[in-house]
């Protein structure tokens, strides 16, 4: 196991850059996702701390120990691919390899004695739950055990770090819940550092200790999944997590706790947890489920028209007019809310979120 | 108005599969004759009785004998000829494969300046007529002392059958994804277990096809094997030209032709039946 120290990584490709002046410390045992758009430089990291691309600025640091120079094989580090990458072959002349083959791949290349390969390869599929699908041939199983048998290979080697590439993306959407649930589980088990990576938002707050907010190469914001979610530090990172109602407003003045601001759809009354210079102009965001029907009592109370009404199942998904702004709300499924209606709606005061 | 366009419609589906139906019928009959008559014309011509010739307006032969293939084994030098042309398309096949096996991982593998360039100058030996390039490499072969040698012979071969193997092998290299390789690295395979398990497994189709395609132009190799190893050497093509043009003798020549081409077939078709066992295996899983 290994604390992971990234130092001002910076990755270039022909003069573009794909990674730029990161740094970022995962601590032992710790599971950190790495999430943004594609093309945001988070694969570019990942497959950095492999040793597959050689940073150009910057340190990749295993415990106290520099890595820039290591190559992938020396690293101890052991990753689970989008496409699974599962061996197909033997050797020329018995061309199948097998689901034992195949997690047993890195206990060989270590030249383990036979018996700790058999044992810790049994150990590695009751983990995983592939005991009797040993013989089997990776074009005979389903994505997910494919997935599967591509992280028992990975854990068998008793890696320092274990990394992932996206390793749910080919997974139909049931299926990824389910796994990604085993991974977590797997992970808090064995105690092995983790990085991930993923576009899914949803994947990232479910499996994280920590998520790492990319964009551009840069990192927008890192913290807990919650923080993530209800204090989004960015309009980046508010928009690319849930969904977000983001606009600008100006402080008018103060009401004890609470800033009294002038939205484009009306004055509101907001705890923003600290105090600005009146006159200020601030970007601000909250989340579409804080925006509700009224209900009688406190928060702030809004007039709009419903523009949409879309029934989810689990709740109603609106898109408002107030005061010609278009805001998104939400609504409990069994709301009696169609087009056209005209409805109060309230937003808590502590719920909005100053953008940088 | 509704019901009539409706059939109209499936009506117009419905010949259209019947046409398709037709064309292929018609195609692969064509394939048939084209590919089926001459071969089978061979046969029936290398069976010809000598005392009943077979002419005009006969539809076959009055009497078959194997009378043309006695001759042949006798009175030609059909037996040398078959050992040394058996000799030089292994060994041929096996320098191409020393030569063709980096050059395919450098151009299917690596980027570099100029690698277009090179793939269409790998291609030249087949492209230009196969007297043009004899004629200039006996002139190189001759200075280096390697014309009339076997080992000039074996390099001569070598050079018509190495384009087929770098083309077939260099998109066999470019068709491994590169995270399997990725993952064997992340494993801690070295360069010799990457080959042994990655690559050469990988490429085995491409290899098996290279191989075949070097193997049979080998054996029916003839301009260069004329120019270079004529007197010394006779390989079957050779002596198969020996009963055309001037001295033209089609019994006989269709018994040489025979001896040729057999062989080549079964190995193709041996070669098709380990090729498919391959691609049927779904190897890669579904990606």
């Amino acid at each position: 196991m290994s604390k992971l120290v990234l130092e001002e990584l910076t990755k270039r490709f022909d003069n573009i850059v794909a990674v730029d002046k990161i740094s970022l410390e995962v601590a032992e045992g710790e599971f950190v996702t790495l999430l943004g758009p594609s093309g945001c430089g988070k694969t570019t990291t990942l497959r950095t701390v492999a040793g597959f691309y050689k940073p150009d600025e910057g340190r990749v640091k295993f415990n106290e120990r520099v890595m820039n120079d290591v190559p992938p094989v020396k690293r101890n580090t052991a990753m689970c691919f989008q496409s699974y990458a599962l061996f197909p072959h033997m050797n020329v002349w018995d061309p199948h390899m097998n689901v034992w083959d195949n997690i047993a791949f890195g206990l060989k290349m270590r030249k383990l004695p036979s018996q700790e390969q058999k044992k810790r390869v049994s150990e590695a599929l009751g983990i995983l739950s592939l005991e009797g699908m040993e013989k089997r041939k990776p074009g005979q199983l389903s994505g997910g055990q494919q997935q599967r048998v591509a992280l028992a290979r990975a854990i068998v080697t008793q890696p320092d770090i274990l990394l992932f590439d996206e390793p749910l993306s080919n997974l139909d959407a049931k299926l990824r819940v389910q796994v990604r649930v085993e991974i977590k589980e797997m992970q808090k088990r064995l105690g092995i550092t983790s990085i991930y990576v993923t576009h899914d938002q949803d994947e990232a707050l479910a499996i994280s200790d920590r998520i790492v907010v990319m964009n551009q190469g840069r990192i927008e914001q890192v913290g807990d999944p919650q923080e993530i979610y209800l204090r989004p530090r960015t309009s980046f990172v508010a928009g690319f997590i849930g969904l977000a109602n983001i606009f600008k407003a100006r402080i008018l003045g103060f009401e004890g706790n609470l800033t009294l601001l002038s939205a484009p759809f009306g004055a509101l009354r907001v705890d923003l947890g600290r105090s600005y210079p009146i006159g200020a102009e601030l970007d601000l965001s909250f989340r579409p489920e804080s925006m509700s029907p009224w209900t009688g009592v406190g928060g702030n109370k809004l007039k709009g028209t419903i523009l949409h009404a879309i029934f989810m199942g689990d709740a109603m998904d609106l898109f408002v007019d107030v005061a010609g702004h278009r805001l998104r709300a939400r609504a409990g499924s069994a709301a009696r809310i169609a087009a056209g209606d005209e409805v109060e709606f309230s937003i808590p005061e502590s719920t909005f979120q100053v953008l940088e | 108005m509704r019901r009539d366009e409706f059939t109209i419609t499936t009506l117009g589906t419905q010949t259209r599969k019947n046409l398709y139906i037709l064309l292929a019928a018609f195609f692969i009959l064509v394939q048939l004759v084209w590919v089926g008559l001459p071969i089978l014309m061979t046969v029936l011509w290398s069976l010809v009785h000598p005392d009943y010739p077979w002419s005009y307006p006969q539809m076959f032969p009055e009497k078959l004998s194997f009378a043309q293939w006695r001759f042949v084994f006798r009175y030609t030098n059909i037996v040398r000829a078959l050992k040394t042309s058996y000799s030089v398309a292994p060994l041929s096949v096996l320098l191409a494969f020393f030569l063709a096996l980096p050059t395919a991982y450098a151009l299917g593998r690596k980027k570099f300046a100029g690698k277009k360039l090179f793939m269409t100058l790998v291609l030249l030996p087949i492209i230009m007529p196969g007297m043009v390039v004899a004629l200039f490499l006996s002139r190189v072969f001759t200075s280096f002392g390697l014309a009339q040698s076997f080992f000039g012979l074996v390099l001569a071969h070598t050079l018509m059958g190495l384009p087929y193997m770098i083309r077939v092998l260099t998109t066999s290299f470019e068709a491994i994804p590169q995270d399997v390789i990725d993952a064997a690295e992340n494993l801690g395979a070295t360069s010799f277990s990457k080959i042994k398990d990655i690559f050469l497994p990988m490429v085995r189709p491409g290899l098996l096809a290279g191989m075949v395609f070097a193997f049979t132009t080998s054996i029916e190799e003839f301009n260069l094997t004329f120019i270079i190893g004529t007197p010394t050497f006779e390989t079957v093509p050779t002596i198969l030209y020996s009963f055309l043009g001037y001295n033209f003798i089609r019994t006989n020549a269709s018994v040489i032709a025979l001896i040729m081409m057999v062989p080549n077939i079964l190995m193709l078709f041996a070669v098709e039946r380990i090729l498919k066992s391959d691609y049927l295996s779904a190897s890669l899983g579904k990606l």
